[in-house]
């Protein structure tokens, strides 16, 4: 009774707090765009001083993803359900898709989207210390294959999702700030090369 | 004096019989190696071949696809197949993705240290062009984005991520992804998902056991599961045509004895001619096999099919004792024989000095053949003259009735009035016009004949999996690795300016003069220009990279199985091949080749293609050796104006039955060609009996007669074979069929006037 008792308040709290990140979340409507500022700041740990890079995101929940880096090298990456591209000169230039990018870019899209609850279900999760967050959970991956490259994931968020860490497994961590969401029409927020990247590919 | 010592000597040739057969039976090796059929000349070329098929392993594997729209439904469906696999013990050796993924990665480990040296052939072109912008603003997008594609950067000894992209390049553009629950690959194609199931045999693939067994157990298997099923492999196309041939043996088989009994039980109304043509056809397998295993040891299946059916000519020689059987007034023993003399013996020892002379062909496959037919002959003839006498001794009352009518229609088909110089006018012209515009067809592919269904789920997986069919080769031999290395090195230069795509030893590994290149270009045309300003682009202060550089890798680490096929090793020679996937211009291929003493290039259809060419021509020129030895031969005997008379009706036949085959398009192909040489055979037969009975005129004879129901039967038996679906068959049989009909025509036209 007394062993099972840890275990019955982890998975209650576990409940408790994927409940409340899903309640305070905002869900994107359907045809909508979601566009947010990000900075991410990598740390590795064969530099003193993290790589800091800025820039927007665009989400078409369903269709992809485009990461728009700015600073310091501007870079545009797309990411669809047929895999990872790089934009040059106009064009999609397909980069090989590995299962780590793949399941980064697909729990980015669904925390971002607000739709939390059905994206979880290969981690262990955990609540945290939110610092100024409403809400603040640590995922930490149930398959082995998946261990040896992340080791937790970090998120903080109050409606919207305002921070994620990314600790691998190598001690490396992605630490990206979100900020500035928009909701906005598609035709608003993308113009038309972007509307062709996302539904042609 | 002969009667005297008959009894005996039918006694003693039933015991040798008996004897030979035993013995050839208990040494039996039946051989199906290709190889055994050349000469050693011929066998370097192939050997590679057989060799890289070998390594490969093409032949043993099996590939099963499960597809399903619910992942969790096709993962089931996986582990539901291999565990019933297991439980029926099958001899199925799964190759497990996750093995083959830990043993890509433990060889790229070993090279890890030596990634310095690394460059990809794209990168490597990038470098040598100054184009280096490409890989500077990647490492930058790497760098920037959560969404790595290259692994964790490595800012201190690879900041551009050459080795990374050196290894990605490596890796096949296929669509395999791994369920990282279970470690089993699979494929989302079409809103499906295909799990894979990729194994290999454990026993030999022409194993008719085996091949019951699958049909048996691993198909119903596979119909069982409750998902979309995909297979493909060697076996199972083996499997089916096994089943399709004994199919056919038992259609095919069973209408042939049916229409033969029927035929000679209707026109003979006696069971004897089936009977003696049953004792004398079974002599002579025996007599020809037996021999033939004696001399050789073991036979080519080739040749023994084939020796066997040219051994049906001796048919004739059965019914034409027979025919004369009811008509010769007995006076002897005798005396049935003696009508047949010189006709029978001439037609057996044509025959034989023909085939006797094609044993100094330096083919082994040929040299069988011909021992088989020629003693099989013989022996077909010494059971005619030893036990004819004796079993069909009591003359009948003349022919029957229907019997007598198909002799006497013949006789009047043969009394037609022709001009015999407009007839040979109206058969030479079409003739030749037929021969000149004759096609050739040696592609191995078109004699397979495959399973259309299981044709169709090949193409369905390779599209899938992206795979392709046995690709071709250059072998590369040297005395020492790095020369090996260098040598691939040129060959790959060119494909590359050729823009084929290649897999290759030197691609995983390049020799060490490369590897120094490669270093010298990452530093002179990368690190030295760009690497600083990538450290100010990053806004990162620079830094300092482990100075001392290791020496060059020497030696292969142990390649991954998937992989092994690209070098081996013989005793102190290195041979490496360079695989082509989608070969496009095999010449550009050959010219490569050509170039260098130490490198072959192999295509493996086309090797078989090239000989089954090589013996096509070789049967024509055996059809012609054999055809001048019997008008050298008949020339001798009666002169060279009999010889032509003899010879010409089966010449106009043979002549007639190419050009028939030219006009309906018909490509020939080697099984034609040996289809005509049983023609031959047996047409000189019909000529030689028609010829020799025409020395009797006031004499009654069923010698046409003979010669039709030789022609119906062997058209019964051989003929049928040209409703085969298998295409080597088919040729076969098609030829026979229009040839005899043909000689049969014409020896009766020419010769069948008394």
């Amino acid at each position: 009774m007394i062993q099972k008792f840890p275990l019955f308040l982890l998975c209650f709290l576990s409940v408790f707090s994927l409940a409340k990140a899903q309640q305070t979340l905002g869900k994107i409507p359907s045809g909508k765009v979601l566009s947010v500022a990000f900075t991410q700041y990598r740390h590795l740990k064969s530099i003193p001083t993290p790589l800091t890079s800025i820039g927007t995101l665009k989400l078409l929940p369903q269709r992809g993803l485009i990461w728009n880096t700015k600073k310091p090298f501007p870079n545009t990456l797309v990411m669809t359900k047929k895999g990872l591209f790089q934009q040059r000169d106009g064009d999609l230039i397909p980069l090989t898709k590995g299962p780590q990018s793949t399941f980064i870019f697909d729990l980015l899209s669904k925390v971002l989207e607000g739709d939390f609850q059905n994206s979880l279900d290969a981690f262990e999760i955990e609540n945290i210390p939110s610092k100024e967050a409403q809400w603040a959970v640590q995922l930490t991956p149930k398959d082995q294959q998946l261990k040896e490259m992340l080791r937790t994931i970090d998120i903080y968020g109050t409606t919207q999702t305002s921070l994620v860490i990314i600790h691998r497994s190598n001690g490396d961590y992605d630490e990206i700030h979100f900020e500035n969401h928009k909701i906005m029409d598609e035709k608003k927020a993308l113009n038309s090369q972007e509307i062709g990247w996302l539904y042609d590919k | 004096m002969t009667s005297k010592y008959l009894p005996f000597l039918r006694f003693f040739w039933l015991l040798a019989l008996l004897s030979l057969g035993t013995i050839a039976f208990k040494n039996n090796s039946i051989q199906f190696d290709l190889l055994a059929l050349l000469p050693d000349s011929k066998t370097e070329k192939m050997s590679r071949v057989k060799s890289f098929m070998e390594d490969a392993g093409f032949s043993k594997q099996v590939v099963i696809l499960l597809g399903h729209p619910h992942q969790d439904k096709a993962q089931q469906a996986l582990q539901k197949l291999r565990h019933s696999i297991q439980e029926t013990e099958l001899p199925l050796r799964e190759k497990e993705a996750k093995k083959t993924q830990q043993e890509i990665k433990d060889f790229f480990q070993a090279l890890y240290p030596y990634h310095a040296f690394f460059l990809s052939q794209k990168d490597r072109y990038l470098l040598q062009k100054n184009q280096e912008d490409e890989i500077v603003e990647r490492a930058l997008q790497e760098l920037t984005s959560p969404f790595g594609t290259l692994g964790a950067p490595n800012l201190k000894s690879d900041p551009f991520f050459l080795f990374p992209r050196y290894v990605l390049a490596l890796q096949t553009q296929n669509s395999l992804e791994m369920d990282l629950e279970t470690g089993d690959a699979f494929i989302k194609d079409q809103g499906q998902f295909w799990y894979i199931y990729h194994a290999h045999l454990d026993q030999p693939l022409f194993s008719l056991k085996l091949q019951e067994k699958l049909s048996n157990t691993l198909t119903p298997l596979i119909d069982s599961l409750d998902v979309e099923t995909l297979k493909t492999g060697a076996i199972f196309y083996a499997a089916a045509g096994a089943s399709q041939a004994k199919n056919e043996i038992s259609a095919f088989g069973g209408v042939s004895a049916l229409l033969i009994i029927v035929l000679l039980l209707f026109v003979f109304r006696s069971l004897a001619p089936l009977g003696f043509a049953l004792l004398v056809i079974t002599s002579g397998l025996v007599g020809g096999v037996s021999f033939a295993s004696l001399i050789f040891g073991s036979l080519h299946i080739l040749a023994l099919v084939f020796g066997a059916s040219l051994i049906g000519v001796c048919v004739d020689y059965a019914l034409h004792y027979y025919c004369a059987h009811l008509h010769v007034k007995r006076t002897s023993d005798f005396s049935v024989l003696k009508s047949l003399i010189p006709a029978l013996p001439l037609g057996v020892l044509s025959s034989c000095i023909g085939y006797g002379l094609l044993t100094l062909v330096p083919f082994p496959g040929i040299q069988q053949m011909a021992t088989l037919a020629a003693s099989g002959l013989l022996s077909a003839f010494i059971t005619v003259v030893l036990w004819g006498p004796t079993l069909l001794k009591k003359p009948p009352q003349g022919p029957p009735v229907f019997a007598q009518k198909i002799q006497d229609t013949l006789d009047g088909f043969a009394k037609i009035s022709l001009n015999r110089t407009v007839l040979t006018i109206a058969i030479l012209v079409p003739s030749f016009v037929g021969i000149h515009t004759l096609t050739f067809d040696d592609n191995v592919r078109h004699f397979q004949s495959l399973n259309q269904e299981l044709k169709s789920q090949e193409h369905q997986i390779q599209t899938k999996m992206h795979l392709t069919q046995s690709p071709t080769f250059f072998t590369v031999s040297a005395a020492n690795l790095e020369d090996l290395l260098q040598q691939e090195e040129k060959i790959i230069d060119q494909l590359d300016r050729l823009k084929i795509s290649y897999q290759s030893l030197t691609t995983l590994v390049p020799s060490q003069k490369r590897q120094l290149e490669n270093q010298r270009l990452i530093q002179d045309n990368l690190v030295i220009p760009h690497l600083k300003t990538l450290f100010k682009t990053l806004k990162i202060p620079p830094l300092k990279t482990s100075g001392a550089i290791p020496p060059v890798l020497e030696k292969v680490p142990q390649l991954p199985k998937i992989w092994r096929s690209l070098l081996s090793q013989e005793k102190n020679n290195f041979h490496g091949r360079i695989l082509i996937p989608t070969p496009q211009n095999s010449d550009d291929l050959y010219k490569i080749a050509a170039q260098y003493d130490n490198v072959i290039y192999s295509d493996p259809p086309q090797e078989y293609s090239a000989l089954f060419m090589e013996y096509r021509i070789l049967m024509m020129k055996v059809i012609f050796a054999v055809f001048s030895i019997i008008i050298l031969f008949l020339s001798l005997f009666k002169g060279p104006k009999a010889a032509f008379k003899i010879t010409i009706p089966v010449l106009f036949s043979l002549l007639l039955t190419l050009s028939i085959f030219s006009f309906m398009g018909i490509a020939l192909t080697l099984f034609h060609i040996m289809g005509l040489l049983l023609v031959l055979c047996i047409g000189i037969d019909y000529a030689l009996f028609l010829y020799w009975r025409k020395k009797a005129p006031h004499t009654k004879d069923c010698c046409l007669l003979a010669n039709a129901m030789a022609a119906l039967t062997t058209l019964f038996s051989f003929g049928m074979l040209a409703l085969s679906n298998t295409a080597a068959v088919q040729g076969f049989g098609l030829s026979v069929f229009m040839g005899i009909i043909l000689s049969f025509v014409m020896t009766t036209l020419y010769l069948g006037r008394k």
